[in-house]
């Protein structure tokens, strides 16, 4: 007798839709950082009750129905750690409201979780349940579930107290979710940039072995999206956090070759991943930030400053950031696929000009697509002078969320400082802390003095989040 | 470590579901008797198939594709797979293709054209919920044993 494995992997797998139904229903919604999370419990709710429903049960492959489970787990994953527990309000509050201004119909929403990495990282939730549910339930069962909706899940780095002025690249994380929505305008500034660039890649490969020439394109064309992909998010990240996105950035390249370009092949086109080099990235962010007329009014005031030589030279942080990008190459991984050292040929051939379809593509991204956003007031360049004010503050060891009022301004009390100018005073001030310690610091006092910088710039985002409520609160009601 | 291909996650336990749901479905098409026995998820299957082979086997010219400003998107270009292995290689080294294709003097071109023809054509009668009659038993063996080696190739990338 052959042993019906079929069978067992089913009655496995239906045991594992109750577990995991079970799971989904105790997760605790009272401590759900936003609203939004509900609605991911809810999808998979839903998802799991079709999968246990009899009916879809005969057609369904066994195999495919527990590899499928095993994957909803880190879907169910994701949702239990969105939890206020790990994630502060003021930070999703503040995100939420980005979130609206920069995709304003509601139609694309967005709850927050908890990345085990200490990084950030965001991915459309229906996306990721549409396509493995794709292979065990019928499409129009799948429309039923997913009703048309479009959820995002933003995981926030799981060490989020050690990793304040990291908030600058949430703006990027976000860019990701206004790409999709403006895909096709994107999308079609794209191939009038590239469109010679992605011929004379494709001479190349045609010339080498023409019988593999489109397949081994469809992938350069996967790669080139996907790089251009993080040259938007990286204009959105600038928009909303000026030079403390370029400062973020700048860390996050700290230890690794600043001249790779990185390709990452892959069976399923759309996890293809390739970035551009750091040093590339950064020049392309020090072209929009404006940043020179921010930092000439930020040194003018620092150099009004007695017995600060140290602090004056907080400009040169962002000033000193190299963007040296003639030595960049091109590394196509992993090195077995067969593809791999064609694509990487061919790619690395043309890299100077598709360095300058790539800046033409994102010059007309900021005109077309992110002008209209940009004179928004949270778009706003920060100010170099309300950066300074906020610097003296933390400096003093002060709260940096107020803004002196000036004397021709009503409140004696100052204004709220806004989220970018507090994450900028922040990501500056830690930077001058983290260069200017003693050299006979020992471990405990340098994370005291780290601590300091975060604690002040949490509790700041955190009030000054209350002072912008207050006040719109004060205006709706007409007080 | 021993390793499991049903609990495995990642890019090629995707690949390897996907196949799997792919090859069930054309195991339960070949067995059905009645149009009631063939399901809406077997006819999606199967159009997942037909999209697959097509793309693999009848890659169209990217610069025809270029000048089509749709090319780019994410529906056009689709949330879809590429083998780092030449399936028209694997296909003439299956066994039952090999004896197919000498039933025929055509090329192994328009042989493997015919592969995905015979689904289109079986997907359109069941669509206007025609049972066909002789479903194409040759072609649908070389899909499936085609589907077989590429699980086999899917599960030893599964290895960690």
């Amino acid at each position: 007798m052959t042993i019906p494995v079929d069978d067992f992997i089913l009655s496995k797998s239906l045991s594992l839709i109750e577990k995991t139904k079970r799971s989904v229903a105790q997760i605790d919604t009272a401590v759900f950082p936003t609203a939004s999370s509900e609605i991911a419990r809810k999808l998979l709710s839903a998802a799991l009750d079709s999968l246990g429903n009899r009916v879809f049960w005969e057609a369904m492959s066994p195999e495919a129905l527990y590899n499928t489970l095993i994957h909803i787990q880190g879907l169910v994953a994701k949702v239990e750690a969105s939890t206020s527990d790990h994630i502060s309000w003021p930070l999703v509050s503040y995100c939420d409201h980005f979130w609206k201004l920069l995709l304003p119909t509601g139609e694309v929403q967005i709850f927050y979780s908890v990345l085990a990495e200490h990084n950030y990282s965001i991915g459309s939730f229906t996306n990721s349940l549409r396509l493995l549910l794709e292979n065990v339930l019928p499409p129009p069962e799948i429309d039923r579930i997913l009703g048309g909706k479009q959820l995002y899940c933003l995981q926030i780095a799981s060490l989020e107290d050690e990793n304040l002025p990291l908030y600058a690249n949430i703006g990027h994380e976000f860019g990701h979710a206004l790409y999709r929505d403006r895909e096709p305008q994107i999308i079609s500034i794209f191939t009038a940039e590239c469109h010679d660039v992605f011929m004379s890649i494709y001479s190349v490969l045609t010339a080498k072995e023409s019988g593999l020439a489109n397949r081994r394109m469809n992938r350069v064309a996967w790669i080139v999206r996907s790089i251009a992909t993080e040259l938007f998010c990286d204009l959105v990240g600038s928009i909303l956090a000026g030079p403390a996105f370029l400062l973020s950035l700048h860390e996050m390249g700290w230890g690794t070759d600043q001249n790779s370009w990185i390709m990452k092949l892959s069976p399923k086109d759309s996890r293809i991943r390739a970035y551009p080099s750091f040093a590339f990235r950064l020049s392309c962010v020090k072209k929009f930030i404006q940043l020179d007329a921010f930092v000439q009014t930020l040194r003018q005031k620092l150099d009004s400053l007695r017995d600060k030589d140290e602090l004056k030279k907080i400009p040169t942080y962002v000033t000193d950031i190299t963007e040296n990008h003639l030595a960049d190459y091109v590394s196509v991984r992993p090195v077995s696929e067969v593809d791999a050292k064609a694509i990487q040929e061919a790619i690395e051939k043309d890299i100077p000009v598709l360095k300058q379809c790539l800046e033409k593509f994102i010059t007309r991204c900021s005109e077309e697509i992110l002008a209209p956003l940009s004179s928004q007031p949270e778009f706003l360049p920060v100010s170099g002078e309300q950066v300074f004010e906020l610097i003296r503050r933390l400096d003093a060891e002060i709260i940096p969320n107020i803004i002196p009022s000036t004397v021709q301004e009503e409140s004696l009390l100052g204004v709220p400082a806004s989220f970018a100018t507090i994450l900028n005073a922040s990501a500056l001030y830690r930077m001058y802390v983290l260069l200017t310690r003693e050299k006979d610091l020992g471990s405990k006092e340098i994370n005291l003095q780290i601590q300091k910088v975060d604690r002040l710039t949490a509790k700041a985002i955190e009030v000054s989040y209350i002072q912008r409520e207050f006040n719109r609160w004060k205006v709706e009601e007409g007080k | 470590m021993i390793p499991q291909a049903i609990a495995s996650v990642g890019v090629y336990a995707d690949l390897w579901s996907h196949l799997k749901s792919m090859s069930h479905a054309l195991e339960r098409v070949q067995g059905a008797r009645t149009i009631k026995d063939i399901a809406e998820l077997d006819k999606a299957r199967l159009v997942a198939l037909g999209d697959f082979v097509k793309k693999e086997l009848e890659p169209k010219d990217f610069a025809d594709m270029l000048s089509s400003g749709a090319f780019f998107s994410r529906k056009s270009m689709g949330l879809s797979y590429s083998m780092d292995t030449d399936l028209r290689t694997i296909l003439q080294d299956l066994p039952s293709f090999r004896q197919w294709l000498k039933s025929q003097k055509i090329s192994v071109k328009d042989k493997s054209a015919k592969l995905n023809e015979a689904l289109e054509e079986y997907l359109k009668n069941v669509n206007e919920s025609l049972f066909p009659e002789n479903p194409p038993k040759e072609e649908f063996e070389i899909l499936h044993d085609l589907l077989s080696k590429l699980l086999l190739q899917t599960e030893s990338a599964l290895i960690t």
